[in-house]
């Protein structure tokens, strides 16, 4: 067993110097459920909007082949778990609901959504907690935020803390990078804000419980999340960050982060995320660089993809010729169906660095990887299809191993999938969601 | 021609029927197994009084005992709503919103998107720092941080004071003041007069009667004086009450009849009413959507797409507000708001304008309905869509539901060169069973517009032949009916009831902040007969805020 100083300045994701906290190393690389980590387990989520194309994601035998978009994983080939016949089974339980937003709110909820009308075509929303919220509320622990929640868009839709209750999240790089390692500000200063925020929040608290009393019950629960949050802000203003701020230079100079125009964004969340998990800041991290569905999305960094620079100043012709979303609607077409396959692999490039810069985190003779649940998935298969969802799974901080290609029987819920997840974070169950979509429990493989 | 695929999961989605009424619930009351055209046994059928079938009104007569509507839902202030409020009550210019609004059943001023997590709520504390430090430096002056806790205090004391009612929209009880003071108190101890002054504003904005509207009435009664005012208030203005509506709750005279429309009235002519006017219209016909949209055309950009919308709220508000209208009025008027930078679209000149700045368009108008943001809204890039038109008409106008194609419907986006009424490029979803089921409820309305082009431009004629405009409607059984033009769409549409209670309906659910329930059916049938009736959209506005509906708690 080794151990770190308690104050080990290393190099984050980016290059940039930080401090880290104490963190205990030991243990053997290959784990079995059960046995400790040599740190808290994480668990981060990357989302990958508008399914896969075909004939570029599952191997053409039983063998793990890393064909299409996914040969940016070869470095990590046994670590990752391909499945194939993973069904949204819960987005379908809604008949009616056939929407992108509605299939990414099943995702990581594992329910149908709710929204406007039923069923839901409009302002859809998770009717459940996600599996990251559940993570984050049950093994979180005392840690400065609770979860991080990086996305570019104001359409959140995977991360649901309860039905209903969407997650925020930041306009730009400067705000992500505030709410992870706080506000550059002088030390006096901000032993002041923390002082004064805790007296604000411990009279708030005063202040809604005084009134919740007076409420009938649907008004008293209203203010009882509320309440919550103060709580869960009052306690975690009082977890000093173990990690400097490190500056700006992590953001690379890039600011408006809106609609994920500028590809760096995507590294940058992840090095974000990293760094959290390394100092311990939040244990839980959803990734979503844009989300699914239609629109403008382009992607004019890629070989072989064109499309404007800036997504405001489309043409029609770009629109049918690049426009991410437009061009699954078009998968019958060779041609664009290769662009499908290219924009996918981008993003599996990034799950690829990311799974590096944990593995690049030494921690004793261990990695922050092998403490890290790192998930990709989209809400949808091909062609729109609740069916084949794309999801893998990788090794790191579970008890599954890696590099399998995991056939499963077709139309097999992905609830299972999530239950397992689940269960390795010592959350104990054979349901995560909606109980029509879990039949045969925890997915073993 | 655009190719289609269909599963079989999708056809059955699609035979289950595709055009159901909202109950006041928000809940589809079509059979769901019932195939196009068909009602199950003993449904009433949610159409059956577009085309003198039966009125919803003989309907009300036939249900059985009369629900009673809830209490009005505890409410926190959208962000627009704070920002509003802060600048209102502080007197206080904020440069930038204090963060994002989404929106539930079209507005964003909705129960359903309120939920505060721990996110918002450092959101919520980092933004109010700034304010609250410059409400400190403010007052810091009375009191300078040399005083002694006691003359601190009573400093803070009389700053507090000397925004009254003002602050949590009633009169502040002795133990209200020695909550607020002891945030002070505990500032003052760690950094003296100006910290406790900061930490004191601080929590004054972030406290549940600051951020949210608590009515504490029992259910049973009318709610109060103060309740009224605060309702008035972010209803008409979406912003916290003024002295006059204060001093009026004060008075306790506020609920009196008399007094109460002359409120109501005084509220109508307040700038801050035509702001509300004109957003709450916006998100009724969705046209924010137009923001950051493309058109193709060199003289179409991000200003031409704003001031649109500028100009339909504008025009909205005009109306109502100026020029005395009609929900017919509204729906049909030849005025238009015309700005220097989309005179082009109108085609006439912005010196045209009479004293209210609204010009007469020379063709037969279709007011709101035909507004140019409305029809570039619900148009594609290039060309105009006679279904995202006729999808409009359906949800937001006669407030119906239509079931999505189904996730298996393999579509592409027509190769459209030239935006050409005389093609449409979604005719195939008329000639193709079973995509024609549904879209013969929503393209035939489309048509009835297809003089408007993808930017909103009336074009009647196009390479010399006139624009064919020959719609039609359906609804419940009565056969389709013909309409030639967007204005004879706006005529039958005028003349639906339904048209007039989902008019009220969405005023009640923008005013409740929540979805309606059965209990609301009552008044939403009161209100439409005031619209029906000819009535003016401010009378119909004094009649809700006067209704019993409103008062109730």
């Amino acid at each position: 067993m080794s151990t770190l100083s308690r104050r080990t300045f290393l190099r984050g994701a980016a290059g940039a110097l930080i401090a880290l906290p104490w963190l205990e190393a030991f243990g053997t690389r290959t784990l079995s459920a059960g046995e400790p980590l040599h740190g808290p387990r994480c668990f981060v989520f990357h989302f990958v909007p508008n399914g896969y194309a075909p004939g570029a994601w599952f191997p053409s035998g039983n063998a793990l082949e890393l064909m299409g978009s996914l040969r940016p994983l070869e470095p990590h080939k046994q670590d990752v778990n391909v499945f194939k016949n993973l069904t949204n089974t819960a987005w379908q339980l809604k008949p009616g609901s056939e929407n992108h937003t509605a299939a990414s709110c099943a995702l990581l909820t594992g329910r149908p959504a709710i929204g406007d009308q039923d069923p839901p075509r409009t302002n859809c929303k998770g009717d459940g907690i996600s599996l990251d919220m559940l993570i984050a509320q049950s093994h979180g622990g005392a840690t400065p935020l609770k979860n991080l929640y990086l996305s570019t868009s104001n359409n959140p839709s995977l991360s649901w803390g309860g039905s209903g209750q969407g997650m925020q999240y930041d306009k730009n790089t400067g705000n992500m990078l505030n709410r992870v390692f706080g506000e550059q500000t002088d030390e006096q200063e901000l032993l002041r804000r923390v002082e004064r925020h805790r007296s604000v929040l411990d009279a708030l608290d005063d202040d809604y419980t005084s009134l919740q009393s007076k409420l009938g019950y649907e008004d008293r629960m209203r203010l009882e999340s509320h309440l919550e949050s103060i709580r869960g802000v009052e306690k975690r203003l009082a977890i000093a960050r173990q990690c400097s701020n490190p500056g700006e230079g992590i953001i690379r100079g890039t600011q408006d982060i809106r609609h994920g125009q500028h590809p760096e964004v995507l590294e940058i969340m992840m090095d974000l995320t990293v760094l959290a998990l390394q100092c311990d800041i939040t244990r839980v991290a959803t990734l979503a660089f844009r989300y699914a569905g239609g629109g403008r999305s382009y992607f004019p960094w890629i070989d072989g993809l064109g499309g404007p620079e800036d997504r405001e100043a489309q043409t029609q012709a770009d629109y049918q010729a690049y426009e991410h979303h437009e061009l699954t609607h078009a998968l019958g077409n060779e041609e664009k169906r290769a662009r499908v396959a290219s924009i996918i692999e981008w993003y599996v490039a990034h799950t690829a660095y990311l799974v590096q810069a944990l593995k690049n985190v030494q921690e004793g003779d261990k990695t922050l990887y092998d403490r890290t649940v790192v998930m990709q998935g989209s809400e949808h298969g091909q062609n729109h299809s609740a069916s084949n969802l794309p999801m893998l799974l990788f090794s790191g901080g579970g008890s599954w191993g890696g590099g399998k290609y995991v056939n499963l029987p077709e139309a097999t819920p992905h609830n299972r999938l999530l239950v397992r997840v689940m269960n390795e974070f010592g959350i104990e169950g054979d349901v995560f969601g909606d109980a029509r979509a879990c039949d045969g429990g925890a997915l073993a493989f | 021609m655009p190719r289609f695929a269909l599963s079989l999961l999708s056809v059955l989605t699609l035979l289950s029927g595709c055009v159901g009424s909202m109950d006041a619930q928000g809940a589809r009351q079509e059979g769901a197994d019932a195939p196009p055209g068909t009602l199950p046994p003993g449904a009433q059928d949610p159409r059956a009084d577009m085309h003198g079938g039966q009125d919803m009104a003989d309907r009300a007569d036939m249900s059985a005992a009369p629900a009673v509507a809830p209490p009005m839902p505890l409410r926190r202030l959208s962000a627009q709503e704070l920002e509003r409020t802060i600048e209102d009550v502080f007197e206080l210019d904020l440069s930038q919103g204090l963060s994002e609004s989404s929106r539930a059943h079209g507005f964003d001023n909705q129960v359903a998107d309120q939920f505060v997590g721990e996110s918002l709520q450092s959101d919520y504390l980092s933004s109010t720092d700034a304010i609250a430090e410059q409400l400190a430096q403010r007052h810091r002056g009375a009191c300078e941080d040399g005083a002694d806790a006691t003359a601190a205090r009573a400093c803070a004391r009389e700053v507090i004071a000397s925004y009254g009612a003002r602050l949590w929209r009633r009169p502040l009880a002795e133990q209200d003041l020695e909550r607020i003071l002891a945030v002070h108190e505990s500032g003052f101890e760690r950094g003296g007069h100006s910290e406790g002054l900061h930490a004191m504003f601080q929590f004054v904005m972030l406290s549940a009667h600051f951020l949210y509207r608590p009515e504490l009435t029992a259910p049973s009664q009318d709610i109060t004086d103060w309740e009224l005012a605060t309702r008035l208030s972010y209803f008409l203005w979406r912003s916290a009450p003024d002295d006059a509506l204060l001093a009026a709750a004060q008075a306790g005279t506020l609920s009196q009849p008399a007094e109460l429309e002359a409120q109501v009235r005084r509220m109508l002519d307040d700038e801050r009413a035509r702001y509300t006017l004109g957003r709450f219209l916006a998100m009724l016909f969705e046209v924010d959507g137009l923001r950051g949209a493309e058109k193709q055309g060199e003289r179409w950009d991000q200003e031409v797409a704003a001031q649109l919308i500028d100009d339909f709220e504008a025009l909205g508000a005009a109306l109502i507000l100026d020029e005395g209208a009609t929900f017919e009025d509204l729906l049909l008027s030849q005025q238009v708001r015309v700005s220097p930078q989309t005179a082009w679209i109108y085609d006439v000149q912005p010196a045209d304008r009479d004293a209210t700045g609204l010009v007469m368009m020379p063709q037969p108008g279709a007011g709101l309905l035909t507004h140019p943001a409305v029809m570039a809204q619900f148009a594609k890039f290039n060309y105009a869509s006679s279904v995202t038109r006729g999808y409009f008409v359906r949800t937001k106008i006669l407030c119906e539901t239509v079931a999505s194609p189904g996730a298996d419907v393999i579509q592409e986006e027509p190769d459209v060169q030239e935006d050409n009424p005389l093609i449409d490029p979604f005719a195939y979803t008329l000639e193709t069973s079973p995509c024609s089921s549904c879209h013969v409820s929503m393209n035939p309305i489309g048509t009835s517009m297809a003089a408007y082009d993808a930017i909103g431009r009336y074009v009647p004629e196009r390479q010399s032949q006139r624009v064919d405009t020959l719609g039609s409607i359906i609804g419940g059984r009565a056969p389709a009916q013909a309409l030639d033009g967007a204005v004879a769409l706006g005529q039958h549409l005028v003349e639906s009831p339904s048209v007039h209670e989902c008019f009220s309906s969405q005023w009640l659910t923008f005013a409740w902040g929540d979805s309606l329930s059965p209990g609301h059916q009552p008044a939403i049938q009161q209100l439409s007969q005031i619209t029906r009736q000819g009535s003016t959209l401010k009378d119909f506005l004094v009649a809700l805020t006067t209704s019993q509906t409103f008062l109730g708690r």
